[in-house]
């Protein structure tokens, strides 16, 4: 594979972040489900819906199905964004209960504070369980998506922060210790299918189920991903190279979903109504 | 029956020390928000004591924050802190990372697993099995770190039945209280919800007690006219509180958005110190439910105006108005 020059150039088409959502939103198919998960997560299946596969159907945990969020980026899986246009409102229970195990999902998105390289996630603590050094919100449903779920992805920035040897808290189940030990625990879901970072994309070895680099962004190295990443990483014999975000991908996503640049960091410094405001007493 | 009672009354009723508490809701969609006002307001009137409460899951967004913040906070079930994309809840990471104002213990679930404990409550069982906590550190007991008591969290059996299959066995969950937002509710407390359910559902079957926060009180005519739509009867509902934009700054689908300006600057006060001067201002500051709306102030009314005010539309004719209410002194 023949290394691109313009990396600066690239970059200053886009940034990294953007390429890891419209990475991650080409792995949906049209007609599909997809199940949304919280924070940068929210993000590739919105593009996608917006863009080459409008016939989804997106569920969130709160128990929405079906919402074609237009307008405004939803803040979360349960905001008022999302309860417009939906074609069935139920529970928690029946998304993650009865749908997430019995794999009504065709692909899961997942976000990490810390993925392994059996694609293992961490989404709880920093640090001692007991005496965190950072709190993270913790499994929400994550936690029930990865058991059950058909397949996964996991959205999650790379460097040896978050690509780790090992975790301080086994949040959700990828492939566990590899080989056969996830089917041997009887979990009903297919395990985690991707990572995709800012960096690249890995998949599982079909044997050993370790994650291996088998996509680079057209700006990355493989010395470069392999030097952020927490484990000895492994490269694919055939390492293809992702294509470059179109120009009606970024439009939607600076246009519709990450007005602010907050997820992306697109936009810095952050604009004016982003700007930090202090407390005050009321006036009126 | 009315069971319509004022918001200090239901505290003072329904509140004691030590007992478990579970809000309904998600992290930022129908958190019973002014619930939580209401019991650090009494505190600090001197008319409640609690100093050592055990949040029962519902996931950790506002209300809890609050509670965490003003230290009368000892224990909780968590299945998720913070408010997604509005950000981490800094109140809570500040207790449990640095003890501020004390250490909250932390027993963490899945979603799932925790909804099971509530439907296994629900049923009056003592436990229920779930494929969620299988595998993982989940299964780490969150409540025992102060060596006070041990206790095993799941347990791993397979199936006797003998297909093999493994799954935890789960512990129940009933909360001595659960307090639920809902858009819409009847004096006699048969509640509707409009949008995603959430939990709210098995939540308000789990509680021991249950008291219904509602945004608007309907006419008893709407269960008549849509008994389906009942989403918590009223057999198991101990009583209503009337209260406008109870949910703020989370949001009500159907009635308003969130509230995310706020929580930004709620948190912007947890990471500068500066959560006494919120209490002050946003909690023991109004007289009553007037004030409280005055104090949202104008946002109160770009947030009514949410895309989802559709849901609300073909209620609309069923809502009560306040001369209209009669309030069980």
């Amino acid at each position: 594979m023949t290394q691109i020059g313009g990396r600066t150039e690239l970059l200053k088409k886009f940034t990294p972040m953007e390429m890891m959502v419209v990475e991650a939103s080409r792995l949906i198919h049209d007609n599909s489900t997809v199940f949304v998960g919280v924070g940068l997560s929210l993000l590739p299946s919105q593009l996608a819906q917006r863009t080459r596969t409008p016939g989804i159907t997106q569920v969130f945990e709160s128990g929405i199905i079906g919402a074609s969020c237009s307008g405004r980026a939803p803040w979360g899986v349960d905001d008022t964004a999302l309860q417009v246009n939906a074609s069935a409102f139920c529970d928690l229970m029946s998304a993650l209960g009865w749908m997430a195990m019995n794999n009504k999902f065709d692909l899961c998105f997942l976000g990490a504070a810390q993925v392994d390289k059996y694609g293992n996630v961490n989404s709880t603590v920093i640090g001692d369980y007991a005496h965190p050094r950072s709190r993270l919100p913790g499994s929400g449903g994550a936690h029930d998506v990865a058991a059950g779920g058909q397949r996964y992805a996991v959205l999650v920035r790379h460097d040896k922060l978050h690509l780790v040897d090992r975790l301080d808290y086994r949040t959700s189940p990828g492939f566990i210790t590899g080989g056969r030990s996830r089917e041997e625990l009887g979990l009903p879901g297919g395990g985690p299918s991707t990572i995709v970072t800012d960096l690249g994309t890995l998949t599982p070895d079909p044997m050993t189920k370790e994650f291996i680099l088998t996509r680079l962004h057209p700006y990355s190295t493989v010395g470069e991903v392999r030097n952020n990443t927490g484990w000895d990483l492994k490269v694919s014999d055939h390492l293809e190279e992702s294509l470059p975000p179109t120009e009606e991908e970024l439009n939607v996503l600076r246009n519709e979903l990450d007005v602010e640049g907050e997820f992306t960091g697109w936009r810095r410094p952050v604009s004016e109504t982003g700007s930090p405001q202090r407390l005050q007493p009321r006036t009126h | 029956m009315n069971k319509i009672v004022p918001i200090d009354q239901a505290v003072l009723k329904f509140v004691h020390d030590r007992q478990s508490i579970a809000f309904a809701g998600m992290p930022l969609m129908r958190k019973p928000v002014v619930f939580a006002r209401e019991i650090l307001r009494q505190r600090k009137a001197g008319r409640l004591k609690v100093n050592d409460l055990f949040m029962t899951g519902g996931t950790c967004s506002f209300g809890t924050a609050l509670l965490v913040g003003a230290g009368v906070v000892d224990s909780m079930i968590s299945q998720f802190v913070g408010f997604e994309r509005a950000g981490l809840n800094y109140i809570v990471k500040k207790s449990i990372e640095e003890g501020i104002p004390r250490r909250v213990l932390v027993e963490d679930e899945s979603n799932l697993t925790f909804n099971l404990r509530c439907l296994a409550g629900s049923l009056n069982l003592p436990f229920i099995p779930s494929i969620s906590g299988v595998w993982g550190d989940l299964n780490t007991p969150g409540l025992s770190t102060h060596g006070a008591h041990e206790y095993r969290k799941y347990i791993h059996v397979k199936d006797p039945f003998g297909t093999g299959r493994r799954v935890a066995l789960i512990q129940a969950v009933k909360p001595d209280l659960t307090v639920i937002e809902a858009p819409m509710a009847d004096e006699n407390g048969n509640t509707f919800f409009l949008g995603a359910v959430g939990h709210d559902d098995l939540l308000s079957r789990a509680g021991r007690k249950v008291v219904i926060v509602a945004d608007h009180i309907v006419s008893g005519d709407l269960c008549r006219r849509f008994p389906n739509l009942v989403a918590v009867p009223s057999i198991g509902v101990d009583a209503v509180v009337p209260w406008r934009r109870a949910a703020w700054p989370t949001g009500c689908p159907g009635l308003y958005d969130p509230d995310i300006t706020h929580i930004k600057l709620f948190n912007d006060a947890a990471r500068k110190d500066e959560f006494e001067d919120y209490l002050d201002w946003y909690v023991y500051s109004y007289k009553d439910e007037d004030d409280y709306v005055h104090m949202i102030g104008p946002d109160a009314e770009k947030l009514s105006k949410t895309t989802s005010a559709s849901l609300l539309e073909p209620f609309r004719k069923y809502l009560l108005k306040e001369e209209q209410l009669e309030v069980r002194a």
